[in-house]
């Protein structure tokens, strides 16, 4: 009799689970959004999610394109006056409405030296903000900015809320998105659920859980024994064509918008040297690499001018694997094995190399295959692979010769260049110096014409190719995988999960 | 013994504040700074120096470490750099999850070695201790990762039995619904969640602890005492249960008392795997960004839980032991 009521119990448990099935998308992370306060968002993980909870003034679509967001309209006044109107009747998930001092205040507090926000150098030539009637908002800028429009995807948050919630409204975020935050355990969990009154309609998918699971593999393996629907980048490669095969999921494919390249340090001795710089890259097989390594996932690369985008030029040249060209361009350089141990020297100076880069199994390899290639050639090459806390200090210290790193998230050729290769670029850690790609760089960030901007990056790529500060190894590329109940997704390069807005799930 | 109890637990603030000043210096002079990480490679030299004013990170050291340890007296162990959240309430939350597997493991630790152990030492040099030897020698030469990355493959995508990762609503509050509304879902939803990591970190104590207890019991079998017990005709289940297994267990409750100490270790690399969220994976994390405030705080709980599972250990001696007096 008692286990007849528990069983009853039971299945009117179940067929009550049953009734009031929602469309539940469960996704998996590797690592967990640092803040949601999209003012203080760092890394790929708080933008995936501030997407989905906040809306910018503009969106990027998959061209890379500004589209209207909160914004319905903007036009330049001038070179430094940016008039944008905005969408009315919009609410913020607290119910109040969306205004310009919403934008105000967003833009302002991230300016504020105080606040803290980690891409704040993409803003900083914003003089000011100021809102012109309640829907209208004039950026004030203190030079000609191109990029400007690029960098307007940045969630917006709300004024009240968010000065009165002060620091703790990274953990209790308030957005125009077409999902809220229902909770959040840190590390580990985000459960997000539709929003009634998003001004773009209400979602078809009603939840939204997020799971944390750093391994790569159990992260696939989840996903294969159905407890994730949808996963992305990375995944271990050499998965990759399996899952191709299988019926139950979609795998698209595209290339993300990063490199990984090896960076130069032309502070160096040896690499001051083009010609040593020249043979480096001849030396190194890319497509060995792209398909040995990541099983055609990266592709190789070129220059900083991505694929797919618009400002790639077939143009610029590329150094192909040629290993006899790159051992007599070190012999001419003066780099010769005289004492017939293997290795080449000049002036009793062995040509000596150290590859560098941080914890990660793909890198690794990479820098692996490329020693055995070096030492072919006579260059005596070590490889030293260190945690990234340590590895990023000494980049920015400028204390290596040979560092295997990646740049992400180049929504413009701006970011890619300006601070890489500008004498002043506070990225510029190898120590290039070139005036005339100064001037480039100045010209192309003041350009607002996208064909003339093209022009002028283009001549920067070639440049940089016969100068040889970076090698340009891969072009990154972004997968994700899903299950075919999850349909309109639209992969993006950024790693944009925004089309979950509109997907549906049977 | 309360004497002792008290004196024990006014030694813990020495320990506690000896390992704070450790770690405090050691996060910062290990190489990596936070403002760099926080930035990224994008930054630029003048937002890291922005960002490590904000971080009050320019002031001097011992200023740091005083202004730190005033506000920690408070209660207020600062806010992580990397979440913004919190740190106690970060180590808070991720603390039951941990003591929850940790607890498991140790269970599991003990009703599978201490029988084993026995088994082993009752028939020396038979198949059945060959296998308890050969088991031992896999629990402590197989890699945590591995063994539990094999786990999942198994039961999870091969059998479909157990979930791939995460953890449950958590084994208490289960229990908490189980006795509020009678619905047992909670509970053997999170026993579900757990059984794998908790089998995971404990296989290596298992086989250690077995090891032990069975050398342990055979030291103790072969004792004078014992062959009395037997001379006066006691049955082999109580001469093993009443009179050997007692003397045995002495050792093997300090090394049980310190695997504790190795499964919270353990639990960094399990509740990475798992995606279990507790404390390891918290500090871990912390450690990989150089989150000052949560590497502090969370090593500052983790070294008063090891601390008072110490003093449980010593004060247990008494209970197994009479002859044993704290005064």
């Amino acid at each position: 009799m008692r286990y007849l009521s528990l069983f009853l119990t039971l299945l009117l448990v179940l067929f009550g689970a049953v009734m009031a099935q929602d469309k539940v998308l469960n996704a998996g992370l590797d690592v967990d959004a640092g803040t949601m306060d999209p003012r203080l968002a760092r890394d790929t993980s708080a933008a995936r999610i501030q997407e989905l909870v906040y809306n910018g003034l503009v969106s990027l679509d998959p061209e890379l394109v500004p589209q209207p967001e909160l914004a319905e309209s903007w036009n330049f006044t001038s070179p430094t006056t940016l008039v944008v109107q905005l969408r009315p009747g919009v609410v913020f998930h607290n119910g109040q409405p969306f205004t310009a001092e919403d934008v105000v205040y967003t833009f302002t507090t991230l300016l504020e030296e105080d606040f803290g926000a980690p891409r704040r150098s993409l803003y900083t030539p914003i003089t000011n903000v100021e809102a012109l009637d309640e829907l209208t908002v004039q950026f004030n800028l203190s030079q000609p900015y191109a990029p400007l429009l690029q960098y307007l995807d940045i969630g917006i948050v709300p004024n009240e809320a968010a000065a009165a919630l002060g620091a703790d409204f990274g953990d209790n975020p308030v957005g125009t998105g077409p999902f809220r935050l229902v909770n959040w355990e840190k590390g580990n969990r985000i459960e997000l659920e539709a929003f009634d009154e998003y001004f773009k309609g209400r979602p078809n998918i009603d939840k939204i859980n997020i799971s944390v699971i750093p391994d790569n593999n159990v992260r696939l393996i989840a996903l294969e024994s159905g407890d994730l629907d949808l996963i992305h980048s990375p995944v271990p490669p050499q998965d990759l064509e399996r899952l191709v095969q299988e019926d139950k999921f979609a795998v698209s494919q595209t290339t993300a918008l990063g490199y990984t390249y090896l960076n130069l340090n032309l502070a160096d001795p040896i690499l001051s040297d083009v010609r040593v710089r020249k043979a480096l890259a001849y030396l190194s097989d890319r497509n060995a690499l792209s398909e040995v390594i990541f099983f055609g996932m990266d592709q190789p690369g070129k220059s900083f001018l991505l694929p797919n985008t618009f400002y790639y030029s077939d143009e610029v040249t590329e150094y192909s694997y040629d290993p006899e060209r790159g051992k007599a361009l070190l012999t001419e350089a003066g780099w010769v094995d005289n004492d017939g141990d293997g290795i080449r020297e000049k002036d009793g100076q062995p040509l000596q190399l150290e590859l560098t880069t941080n914890i990660d199994p793909n890198r690794q390899q990479v820098l692996e295959f490329l020693q055995g290639e070096w030492l072919d050639a006579g260059i005596d090459a070590s490889v030293r692979v260190y945690e990234w806390p340590s590895y990023i200090g000494d980049v920015i210290a400028g204390d290596y010769q040979v560092g295997l790193i990646g740049w992400l998230l180049l929504t413009d050729p701006d970011r890619a260049t300006f601070l890489q290769f500008h004498t002043e670029g506070g990225n510029n850690y190898g120590s290039y110096a070139n005036n005339t790609v100064n001037e480039l760089l100045e010209q192309g960030r003041a350009e607002t014409d996208p064909n003339k901007r093209k022009e002028i990056y283009t001549e920067v790529a070639q440049i940089i190719t016969d100068e040889v500060p970076y090698i340009f190894l891969l072009y990154q590329g972004y997968v994700v995988i899903h299950d075919k109940n999850l349909e309109g997704f639209v992969v993006h390069p950024a790693g944009s999960w925004k089309s979950l807005e509109t997907a549906t799930l049977n | 013994m309360f004497q002792y109890t008290i004196r024990r637990l006014f030694l813990f603030i020495p320990v506690i504040a000896g390992v704070l000043l450790i770690v405090f210096v050691t996060v910062r002079l290990v190489p990596g700074d936070p403002a760099a990480i926080l930035v990224g490679p994008e930054g630029t030299p003048e937002d890291r120096a922005r960002i490590t004013r904000v971080l009050g990170l320019d002031r001097p050291l011992p200023l740091q470490f005083g202004i730190y340890v005033w506000r920690a007296l408070q209660g207020d162990f600062g806010r992580s750099i990397f979440l913004g959240s919190d740190v106690m309430k970060l180590v808070l939350t991720a603390l039951p999850a941990t003591l929850e597997l940790a607890f498991l493991a140790l269970m599991m630790t003990i009703l599978i070695a201490v029988p084993l152990g026995i088994v082993a030492a009752r028939n020396p040099n038979t198949l059945l201790d060959y296998g308890s030897t050969i088991l031992a020698l896999l629990g402590v030469s197989m890699p945590l990762f591995w063994f539990g990355v094999l786990a999942i493959l198994l039961f999870s995508l091969q059998l479909g039995w157990l979930p791939s990762f995460g953890r449950g609503p958590g084994i208490l509050p289960a229990f908490g619904t189980l006795f509020s509304s009678g619905s047992l879902a909670g509970v053997w939803l999170s026993l579900k969640h757990a059984l794998l990591p908790a089998l995971t970190l404990a296989f290596g104590s298992i086989a250690l602890v077995a090891r032990l207890v069975r050398s342990a019991m055979l030291e103790v079998l072969n004792l004078d005492y014992v062959r009395t017990a037997r001379a006066k005709g006691l049955s082999e289940r109580r001469v093993v249960n009443k009179h050997a297994l007692r003397n045995a267990l002495l050792p093997v409750v300090t090394i049980v008392g310190l695997q504790f100490g190795t499964l919270l270790g353990g639990a960094v690399i399990t509740e990475t795997i798992f995606a279990w969220p507790g404390l390891g994976r918290l500090v871990v994390n912390a450690i990989s960004q150089r989150d000052f405030p949560v590497i502090q705080g969370s090593v500052i709980f983790i070294a008063t839980m090891i601390s008072i599972v110490n003093l449980l250990v010593d004060l247990s001696y008494a209970f197994i032991n009479p002859k044993i007096r704290y005064a």
